[in-house]
């Protein structure tokens, strides 16, 4: 279909194209440079007409591909995958400082300060340690009892917190930033409230130890109900973008 | 409650006006053209295209193929048109703007 009677565009610049815009609409683009290229031949001539297609290349070529790595890093998809990733993580995580804390039987091979840090309410210190990482492990694979993950007050706010998200939900109808944000702040309430307790009263461990289990049984109910309710927030929004 | 959806940005605007404009003879190098044409915008091919690409997965615009033509290396164009969500995008964004215009003085201000 090509005509000796029109000039050929700048070849490089062709497969530049072809090469960094995607198939989706390389054909349209590649298509109207050529009819534009022809346009400004007959015009202007073959330098202003090669002058304008390198130009529209290499600006396409760079507003495209920033416009489309815009779109996914901002885009739900992204968010949503994160979401996944992050709930999981926390899942886990509460999960084996369950396992090790119902199962405690001393703190060697933990560094010197660790029992006043838990007894501030810094359960997250504990992650920093070799030692809780195997014990935890452990703990979980030979003494797994699933009463050890029956906590009746955190059970109770697990359930309050998801009946009073839905109840705002259905009532002012909140945009998904907003009910994502909501139920991670209802998640991480208790660890909050609890650490900041724990910061200014001073107890010993066994003292704090009920406490710590309200704080971590609360984000072990609440972490998957809410990453599947952020999930599916992200993937209603996501139609719309 | 606001309709987060049918919010349009102020190019996809452009673009949806433009291909109204053009009628059935919406194609790249015509869309670029009028938008010069009428507000001296200088469009890039890349801009434009992400642009419909994205208006496209929106359901605002739909696309058919015409016939190959030398001019363009042998390649068809792509000619657009709006669907009727994208018409009640426009619609929607239009009574917004006019709300939010109503009762300025500002043909008072320029004159």
């Amino acid at each position: 279909m090509k005509d000796p009677q029109y000039p050929q565009p700048p070849f490089v610049a062709q497969k530049v194209i072809s090469l960094c815009l995607p198939n989706t609409v390389k054909h349209e683009i590649l298509g109207d440079m050529e009819e534009e290229f022809n346009q400004q031949f007959i015009l202007f001539g073959n330098k202003k007409a090669k002058y304008f297609y390198w130009k529209q290349a290499i600006v396409s070529i760079f507003q495209f591909t920033a416009i489309r790595a815009n779109n996914s890093l901002s885009s739900s998809n992204l968010k949503q995958k994160l979401s996944l990733v992050l709930g999981g993580a926390v899942f886990l995580i509460s999960l084996l400082l369950i396992a090790w804390l119902s199962h405690i039987e001393g703190f060697d091979g933990f560094s010197n300060n660790i029992e006043a840090e838990l007894a501030q309410g810094n359960l997250h210190k504990a992650l920093t340690q070799a030692q809780f990482w195997q014990t935890s492990i452990l703990n979980l694979k030979h003494t797994f009892n699933l009463g050890t993950y029956f906590q009746f007050e955190a059970f109770v706010w697990a359930a309050f917190a998801i009946f009073f998200i839905n109840y705002i939900n259905n009532r002012h109808f909140i945009s998904a930033t907003n009910t994502i944000f909501l139920l991670y702040f209802m998640t991480l309430l208790p660890y909050l409230v609890g650490s900041i307790y724990l910061e200014f009263s001073y107890l010993s461990i066994q003292q704090a130890g009920p406490l710590l289990a309200k704080i971590i049984f609360s984000i072990f109910y609440l972490i998957l109900p809410t990453t599947f309710l952020a999930y599916i927030s992200l993937s209603k929004r996501n139609q719309y973008e | 409650m606001a309709n987060k959806e049918s919010y349009l940005g102020e190019f996809e605007h452009i673009i949806l006006l433009t291909i109204m404009r053009l009628k059935n003879e919406a194609y790249g190098v015509k869309i670029r053209q009028q938008i010069k044409e009428l507000i001296d915008r200088d469009v890039s091919v890349g801009a434009l295209y992400a642009t419909i690409d994205r208006l496209e997965k929106k359901s605002y615009i739909t696309s058919r193929c015409g016939q190959p033509t030398p001019e363009r290396g042998g390649r068809a164009k792509r000619y657009y048109t709006l669907t009727p969500s994208g018409l009640n995008a426009l619609a929607d964004t239009k009574k917004r703007l006019d709300i939010l215009w109503h009762g300025l003085p500002l043909n008072e201000v320029l004159s």
